[in-house]
């Protein structure tokens, strides 16, 4: 445990968390859009800048990714940190001014519109890799990654070939902060990544359960039999009412 | 520790339990369809409540791959921590007994969370077939003490 304060409040963390996970579980408001508490962080969208003071120095820095250090004192806001805050938006917000979410958390830091203009491409990425992280931190795919450099680098699967490691789990574009990663799923298909999945269905009422890929990665992840992943929620809670009957009342168990 | 028990042959199928439920767990609306535990008639006179059973081994919790279901030490039930939540709905899938949900009115999972140590749902029950207790009640109903809350027409 080591004990530092933000905004003049003492807070308490335990060794190896950074500012803004601390920050957050103490109820601090800090923007931010490349962030995930289950993945590394990695710095990319530059909102959550706090200031730092330590040994009497100060230092505006990201919080995603500095560590709770003893002493410090962290401000999460003031008017050094807000301008920083809405030139680093007004550079986000170029990419692609028209998306939603940008704007809303645009709006959020009071930045109305963005002097820039990124001319090459204005898909609403931001490049901050959350979606990478995912896949391979969490899903265990690893199935995009970025590629090119400067203005050409993107996010994509290798040579932007439908990849084999991906499962079609969704992840990547569930957590997508800007939400601009395609995906189209019908009755029987999910495609993602210019991948097309063949759907599997609950075996009792044919609800959509998930891909064959994605089913047999989580299953060999956890070790549990494959019986766990044939079944749709809404199937296995009728089921628990019949054992339930059952031993209640006697009678065939299913 | 208290649990929750569920004594299907007291139910007496009022579903009371799920209105206080989605009451209870109320995000942007309230309905008995967002209910975590759910009453199934199983014959004309006899139901049966099903609720999350906070696996000790939970499927949901080792199938997570955000670990974003984590168990309270408090109240010992597994709860979801929506920041953590990437929706691949691996848990809703590998629930051996479908107790957790994606619901897409509110578009989150769901779960029984035993209303953080007091469960609306026994809160409610006029029949003790949901009970918040160390121990189930064995043996003939006891009345509701005074002061109570019960739904007034369904003091058994």
């Amino acid at each position: 445990m080591l004990t530092f304060t933000i905004d003049g409040q003492t807070v308490q963390a335990e060794e190896g968390q950074n500012l803004l996970e601390v920050a957050l579980a103490h109820g601090f408001d800090i923007p931010t859009l490349c962030y995930h508490p289950s993945v590394s962080a990695y710095g990319a969208c530059r909102l959550c800048l706090v200031e730092v003071t330590q040994r009497g120095r100060s230092r505006i820095t990201t919080s995603c990714n500095y560590p709770a250090l003893p002493g410090i004192s962290v401000v999460t806001r003031n008017d050094r940190i807000d301008r920083l805050r809405r030139l680093v938006m007004e550079l986000i917000l170029c990419r692609d001014p028209g998306n939603p979410q940008l704007q809303a958390m645009a709006d959020r830091l009071g930045v109305d519109r963005t002097r820039l203009r990124f001319a090459s491409r204005q898909d609403g990425c931001i490049l901050c890799g959350l979606c990478e992280r995912i896949c391979r931190e969490s899903i265990g795919a690893d199935a995009i990654s970025f590629v090119g450099r400067g203005h050409e680098r993107r996010l994509a699967t290798p040579f932007d070939e439908p990849s084999e490691s991906c499962v079609g789990c969704l992840a990547c574009a569930m957590v997508c902060p800007t939400q601009v990663i395609e995906f189209t799923q019908d009755a029987d298909t999910r495609t993602i990544w210019k991948r097309t999945f063949t759907l599997v269905k609950c075996k009792e009422c044919g609800a959509v359960l998930g891909t064959p890929e994605e089913l047999a990665l989580f299953q060999r992840k956890t070790g549990l039999d494959a019986s766990y992943f044939d079944t749709c929620d809404a199937c296995r809670k009728k089921q628990t009412a019949t054992a339930f009957a059952a031993v209640t009342w006697g009678g065939q168990r299913p | 520790m208290k649990r929750l028990f569920i004594t299907p042959d007291r139910c007496i199928g009022c579903r009371a339990c799920e209105l206080a439920c989605s009451f209870a767990h109320a995000v942007a609306l309230t309905s008995p369809a967002l209910s975590r535990i759910r009453v199934y008639p199983v014959a004309s006179d006899r139901f049966v409540p099903v609720a999350c059973l906070q696996c000790e081994e939970a499927a949901c919790v080792k199938v997570c791959p955000t670990q974003a279901l984590v168990r309270n030490p408090e109240t010992l039930a597994i709860e979801v921590d929506h920041t953590r939540c990437v929706k691949c709905m691996m848990c809703t899938v590998a629930c051996p007994f479908g107790n957790i949900h994606l619901d897409l009115r509110v578009d989150q999972i769901v779960k029984c969370d035993v209303c953080g140590g007091d469960p609306a749902c026994a809160r409610f029950c006029p029949s003790l077939a949901l009970e918040w207790a160390e121990r189930p009640t064995v043996g003939p109903v006891p009345k509701p003490e005074p002061g109570r809350v019960v739904l007034p027409f369904l003091v058994p």
